[in-house]
């Protein structure tokens, strides 16, 4: 072949394959994500082996040199046993406790998706509604929350203060209840409860009745038919739920830190945090950050191994609808009266007590109810960023909401739309290894810690070339558009391998351009899911702080703000915007399910 | 597939290059020293004229970091006394958030700030003045001792132990010799069994407390103490390196609560009536809520009642010029304002705030500095740093 | 006008070849179907057709235009193929109506708003689905939805139509009834067909020509009633016919020009053939189809092991040694079980194939050695 007709040959084949959208779409996501998420990763990874400022006493090379000497120290130094106490019990707990909260999350959430799909029990809408709303809640409300109700005058580490529980009941739990391991778990475990619920009802509602019907005529028990068919059948959906619950339970900082009170429990989140915050061993934090991060991915590819080939027996048969419920008889008024209960307590419970501390003039005095703090004009403390008028007064407070409804809005729509291409990818390109790199690149983000990844881009926007979007809101937007695009791609990567190929090849083989087909075709059928798609990354942006607050300008966004109030002693204030946020939230997500029908579910659930 | 690789190879390549090398930006560290060194020999009016000068020349706006909120009410006593002035808004950042900003863009040779007040002596050592990232300057308008010139210590903060002394079974005599608080009963007194900490691993200022402790002027002082609790002199000959890590053990041992936030763990003694100790910044009783009167309701130690021992513990906050400063003479009369006493107290004007600069009048019903300090323990940058790596490897093992 | 032309396509999955170079020449006006069972390649090679697919070598040819060439690069994209394609799960947009599934796809070739609707009118009209217009395929049988697809995709009037087992989710009253409009819509529509299907029955039916495929090679491809009396090999033979060819394995040995000799179902046999062979003994298979059997008199013997009536014709197996011969009967019959039954073998399209290469060697008549 002559080199001319080589290069045309070259050529037609590069144009051939560029006008397949979802090539271009694999390649160009291959190289965004090249660089925004393998940068921080590489620099992660360098981190881990590099001497850091601080390190240059102890490790004696100048800043950057390569060294093993962070490893080293944090998981084999036996100086006053430094490696088993910061490292290796500390992940023993975090294993642990990622046990029990997955234990706590597959059977309180699969339990509940269970009963509100196959049995009488009544008031499924209210009950499905508000079961998700701790997971819609930052993890540490439900910490929060859980020390508020069962702290109590016996207990020495919570200053012998009395809880809701003591003041209405009388009774004193024993300090392992309130700090530790067991709170620690199940607060957890009652936040992923309804990712637990969502996953595994997903699959109970689109799960063929008739496969449950087939045994019921072969006279199987009820329980035998759970154990040997309904069980079997959602598997896939049960280990996806303990495998993403164990590994965000394992790298959860919040809660354990906040049930930490009498010190008796260290985790390795915990462990890394304060080695971050250690001028001396930011290193061994970053060796932290690494070890988290090789479990999330073990824990990761087991979950795709384990569901990758059975996910295609789960899909929707579009059969179902006539299942027969379980009667639940005389049980159902007492199971009814727990679940309800347990639900509504750690659902709305938390709200109201955010509510009521945002209108107690006295931490802990209830006689000193009032709307001081929402109303009033009087600068409550000059030191804080801005102004410090009462929450509904305050400029400074209302502007970082919108900012923050901004910025969230606009990480939603980058993740989402980024999520929908990816999932567009690689449902088109199925079993090319391009497609497969991207979508496990852009699953990546959740894997490296806010914190540091925050880091990473505070140090781009500091070079020459990126300084333009130094404390801007654009740097945020880019920086939440990146970091919440897993569970955006995850969703539209579902939602998209549910339509059937032909069903845009019946559009393409008429000559409708590819925007169009995804825009009249493909959004609009699987319209619930996309816009979920878009959803979750705006509710984890709007209460996200640990990522921003280095990039963030003071009073740029809302949770920045309140931070701001927070240490400045305004916890009245505070606590109000947490409310305030929460509430945003829950309308943001109502009113898009009104207008759309799309919730969180569908996201996750899929 | 060949260019496949090729070209993943090549793009991992530009990545890691860019990774690994470091910003290369114009050096901007001579001419910022330069102006230090040239304004330490102005006089007050020649640097007044130089700042002004300086600022509008440049059109810039001044940007000032701190960990503490007090600076931003500096900065706007400052505009008063020059209306040439014009700052960006302040907002107070967290240690940890702080020191990254500051090495990331330092390290980068980027501008990030005029002047920074900072604490932590043991991380500004380390990260910011062994790399002469952040120098210093010494004002000459007011006269300072010689140890808090270098680097220039503007305000010192003293950390605590407070209690609700309303209770008559908990009143202002219910601690009076620091080895109560490790939880061995003493030869008239009785230990104490409800203590809340901020845990040391997160929290630096805590960690160099606890460091300092172990020094010989702490040793001295502990073992003073431990003579008149228990009646006899430390022996020794338990293993411990000195009293100083005796007592460190005992203390963190017998801790009971590790509260997360000195400015809650303070706002909640109100209701803290059954005689839990709060190790917190005297200054915190700021936040104690406005319906109570902390003078009536709170026992602290050194402010109010005596404490054998030490009373409170002395961290500093540092006034320093990043070398990437765009407005250095600016930052030297900024400096020069933070060590007046009308700066000063622009700035703080409340219990728990001490200004090196003796010409800075006392508040009622606290004490000067140096009646302070002479019941305290002070941080030491020069030894804090000597021992770090043992010292805080066991202390880190007594609180994980 | 428009002719299509394959010329030495493979397309292959990583290591799995679904479709080996493969030739094919389909005439204008042609209704071809590619039939094969299940995994064969040919939904893959009308994809490749179509363009939804792309071919790992080879070219394609449609009209005068190369729509395919691995050697060059051509790879042009189906919207500008002028094709239209039936999915086998109809692939009807469900959020639009079914007057807006029609009517898109001419939007899209920007008609004008009445040009467009006087087209949506003719084809639901053509269809018999006027009083569906305004639902949405889930509230239409499967039918229903058949003939929607149908309308949409003949539309835009392509020249080439495509359509991939159209039929096979349909019941099998519907099934007939379908099956008759797509012929007759073939007639109508003046343009080529090409569709897939693994029933056999439903290729004959429907087709000018059967492409016939296994494991991603051509078997054969000729008019149906070629396929069925002159199969190319055992596996065509087997594949296409209802009930099956009856296969009786025999040695073969010359006893002179196309005749040979064999033993059959206990009898000694000659074989007279059509066509010239080249070996003088070989193993061989002989193959009868069902309808060449005639029950009640004749030189073999059997005994009556199922009857399959049917109404129009009855299935007859008899068991004759260690053989079992399929027979059909006209008519409704029902022998009862372990009845003698003789039978003879008669006609002209006996085969005779090569046990060794498959290969069909001639037709021919059987005559007892006598």
């Amino acid at each position: 072949m002559s080199g001319s007709n080589k290069k045309s040959h070259l050529l037609n084949n590069i144009r051939s394959a560029a006008s397949k959208p979802a090539n271009v779409i694999t390649v160009l996501f291959f190289v965004i994500l090249l660089f925004t998420v393998c940068f921080p990763l590489l620099s992660l990874l360098r981190d881990a082996f590099t001497v850091h400022f601080g390190e240059i006493r102890d490790i004696g090379k100048p800043v950057g040199a390569f060294t093993f000497y962070h490893w080293q120290t944090l998981l084999f130094d036996n100086l006053y046993d430094y490696s088993v106490l910061t490292f290796w019990k500390p992940l023993v707990n975090s294993v642990l406790m990622a046990i029990v909260s997955c234990i706590v999350a597959v059977g309180f959430g699969g339990a509940v998706a269970w009963f509100i799909t196959r049995s009488d029990i009544p008031g499924k809408k209210f009950l499905s509604t508000i079961f998700v709303f701790p997971y819609i809640m930052p993890s540490w409300s439900i910490a929060m929350f859980w020390e508020n109700f069962f702290k109590n005058t016996q207990i020495v580490a919570c200053y012998n203060q009395m809880g809701m529980l003591e003041s209405f009941t009388g009774i004193c739990v024993p300090e392992w209840v309130l700090y530790g391991f067991f709170p620690c778990a199940m607060c957890l475990g009652i936040h992923y409860a309804p990712f637990a619920y969502l996953l595994i009802g997903g699959i109970l509602r689109n799960m063929d009745a008739n496969l449950e019907e087939a045994a019921t005529v072969l006279k199987a028990s009820r329980f035998k038919i759970l154990r040997r068919i309904t069980l079997p059948i959602v598997t896939p959906a049960l280990i996806s739920t303990i495998l993403l619950v164990f590994s965000s339970s394992l790298s959860s900082y919040t809660v354990p830190a906040f049930l930490n009170k009498n010190g008796s429990f260290s985790t390795i989140s915990t462990t890394m945090r304060s080695l971050f915050n250690t001028a001396a061993m930011q290193g061994q934090g970053f060796v932290v950050a690494i070890v988290l991060l090789v479990f999330s991915i073990i824990i990761l590819s087991i979950n795709n191994k384990m569901t990758g080939k059975r996910k295609s027996f789960t899909t929707i048969s579009g059969k179902s609808g006539q299942v027969s419920l379980v009667k639940l008889g005389k049980a159902r008024m007492p199971i009814t009266i727990v679940i309800m209960v347990i639900s509504v307590f750690f659902a709305i419970v938390p709200l109201v007590s955010f509510a009521l501390e945002s209108l107690l003039e006295v931490p802990g005095d209830y006689s000193t109810l009032s709307l001081y703090y929402w109303t009033t004009t009087d600068t409550l403390e000059n030191r804080v960023f801005g102004s410090s008028q009462g929450i509904l007064r305050n400029p400074t407070i209302w502007k970082a909401l919108g900012n923050s409804l901004l910025v969230s809005f606009m990480v939603a729509l980058i993740s989402g739309t980024a999520g929908i291409l990816i999932g567009y990818a690689s449902a088109r390109k199925r079993g090319s290894r391009l497609a497969r790199w991207v979508s496990n690149m852009a699953f990546f983000p959740y894997l490296i810690p806010a914190m540091s990844f925050g880091a990473v881009y505070l140090s781009v926007s500091y070079l020459p070339a990126f300084s333009f979007l130094h404390g801007t809101v654009f740097l945020l937007i880019i920086v939440g558009g990146i970091k919440f695009l897993p569970f955006a791609s995850k969703s539209g990567a579902n939602a998209m391998m549910q339509v059937s190929g032909e069903i845009e090849e019946a559009a393409f083989i008429i000559g409708v351009p590819w925007w169009k087909r995804m825009a009249k075709i493909l959004f609009p059928i699987q319209k619930a899911s996309f816009i979920s798609g878009y959803l979750l990354p705006f509710i984890s942006c709007m209460r996200e702080l640990s990522l921003f607050v280095l990039l963030a300008a003071p009073g740029s966004i809302i949770t920045v703000v309140l931070q701001d109030f927070e240490v400045n002693g305004l916890t009245q204030i505070s606590n109000g915007i947490n409310f305030l946020i929460i509430m945003i939230v829950l309308l943001v997500q109502f009113i898009t399910n009104k207008l759309t029908g799309a919730s969180i579910d569908k996201g996750i659930g899929g | 597939m060949l260019r496949k690789i090729l070209a993943a190879g090549l793009a991992l390549a530009v990545l890691t290059g860019a990774c690994f090398a470091s910003g290369s930006a114009e050096s901007s560290g001579g001419s910022v020293s330069d102006a230090i060194a040239a304004a330490e020999n102005m006089t007050l009016e020649e640097l007044e004229a130089a700042a002004k000068a300086e600022f509008e020349a440049a059109g810039l706006q001044f940007t000032a970091k701190g960990s503490t909120s007090g600076v931003k009410n500096v900065l706007a006593g400052f505009k008063e006394k020059y209306p040439w002035f014009s700052y960006t808004d302040f907002s107070s950042s967290k240690d940890q958030a702080l020191y990254t900003e500051l090495t990331t863009a330092i390290g980068q040779n980027q501008y990030v700030a005029d002047a920074v007040l900072i604490q932590d002596g043991s991380s500004l050592q380390s990260m910011l003045i062994d790399t002469e990232y952040m120098l210093n300057y010494v004002p000459n308008s007011v006269e300072l001792p010689e140890a808090d010139s270098n680097p220039l210590s503007v305000l010192y903060v003293n950390k605590c132990f407070l209690w609700n002394k309303t209770n008559p079974e908990y009143g202002p005599d219910y601690v009076t010799n620091v080895w109560q608080l490790t939880g061995a009963d003493g030869k008239d007194l009785k230990g104490v069994h409800q203590l809340s900490f901020q845990t040391p691993a997160t929290e630096n200022v805590n960690m160099n407390f606890l460091i300092m402790l172990t020094s010989d002027a702490a040793c001295e002082k502990l073992s003073a103490a431990y003579e008149s609790y228990f009646g006899e002199p430390y022996a020794g000959g338990d293993g411990y390196e000195n009293i100083g890590y005796k007592f460190v053990t005992e203390l963190m041992g017998n801790v009971t609560t590790w509260h997360s936030s000195d400015t809650t763990a303070v706002k909640n003694m109100a209701t803290m009536t059954t005689g839990q100790i709060v190790y917190a910044p005297l200054n915190k009783i700021k936040d104690y809520p406005e319906t109570n009167d902390y003078h009536n309701d709170l026992a602290i130690t050194g402010w109010n009642v005596p404490l054998e021992g030490f009373t409170s513990y002395f961290y500093k906050m540092w006034l320093m010029i990043p070398k990437t400063a765009k407005l250095p003479y600016t930052a030297c009369l900024f400096i020069e304002y933070m060590c007046s006493p009308e700066g000063f107290r622009s700035g703080w004007d409340s219990e728990g705030y001490y200004s090196v600069n003796p010409e800075v009048p006392v508040l009622e019903g606290d004490h000067t500095l140096a009646e302070w300090l002479d019941g305290a323990i002070v941080e030491d940058i020069g030894y804090i740093n000597s021992v770090y790596r043992e010292a805080s490897t066991y202390i880190r093992s007594l609180v994980m | 006008m428009p002719k299509i032309v394959l010329d030495h396509v493979t397309k292959r999955f990583d290591k799995f070849v679904a479709v080996d170079d493969l030739s094919l020449v389909i005439e204008d006006r042609d209704f071809i179907t590619l039939l094969g069972p299940s995994g064969c390649g040919k939904t893959t090679t009308l994809r490749m057709i179509a363009g939804l697919e792309t071919p790992t070598e080879g070219r394609i040819t449609i009209g005068d235009t190369v729509v395919f060439d691995s050697s060059s690069g051509v790879d042009i994209s189906p919207a500008k193929r002028n094709i239209g394609f039936l999915f086998q799960n109809y692939a009807l947009w469900p959020h639009m109506t079914v007057y807006d599934n029609i009517a898109f796809g001419l939007e899209n070739l920007k008609w004008s708003s009445s040009d467009i609707d006087k087209r949506v009118r003719e084809m639901l009209q053509m269809l018999k689905i006027e009083q569906f217009e305004k639902r949405y395929p889930s509230e239409l049988s499967g039918g229903q939805q058949q003939r929607v697809a149908i309308a949409r995709t003949l539309a835009p009037s392509p020249k080439v139509l495509f359509m991939d087992e159209p039929l096979s989710n349909l019941d099998a009253k519907l099934r007939l009834e379908m099956r008759s409009e797509l012929k007759r819509l073939h007639v109508d529509t003046d343009s080529t067909f090409v569709y897939v299907t693994h029933d056999q029955m439903e290729a004959m039916a429907l087709a000018t020509k059967i492409c016939l495929m296994e494991k991603g090679k051509l078997q054969q491809y000729a008019p149906p009633l070629e396929v069925y009396d002159y199969p190319a090999n055992l596996f065509v033979a087997d594949f296409v016919g209802n009930p099956t060819m009856n296969f009786l394995p025999v040695d073969a040995k010359r006893v002179s020009g196309n005749t040979y000799s064999f033993s059959m179902l206990g009898k000694d046999l000659l074989f007279k053939g059509n066509c010239a062979i080249e070996e003088d003994s070989f193993k061989a298979v002989v193959g009868i189809r069902p309808e060449f059997i005639k029950l009640g008199e004749g030189q073999f013997s059997g005994v009556v092991y199922t009857t399959l009536p049917s109404g129009m014709e009855t299935t007859v197996k008899i068991k004759c040694g260690d053989d079992m011969v399929t027979a059909v009967v006209f008519g409704s019959v029902d022998y009862s079980h372990s009845l003698d039954m003789n039978f003879s073998v008669s006609g002209n399209g006996i085969l005779l194939f090569s046990k060794e290469s498959g290969k069909m060697l001639s037709t021919g008549t059987i005559e007892m050695m006598s």
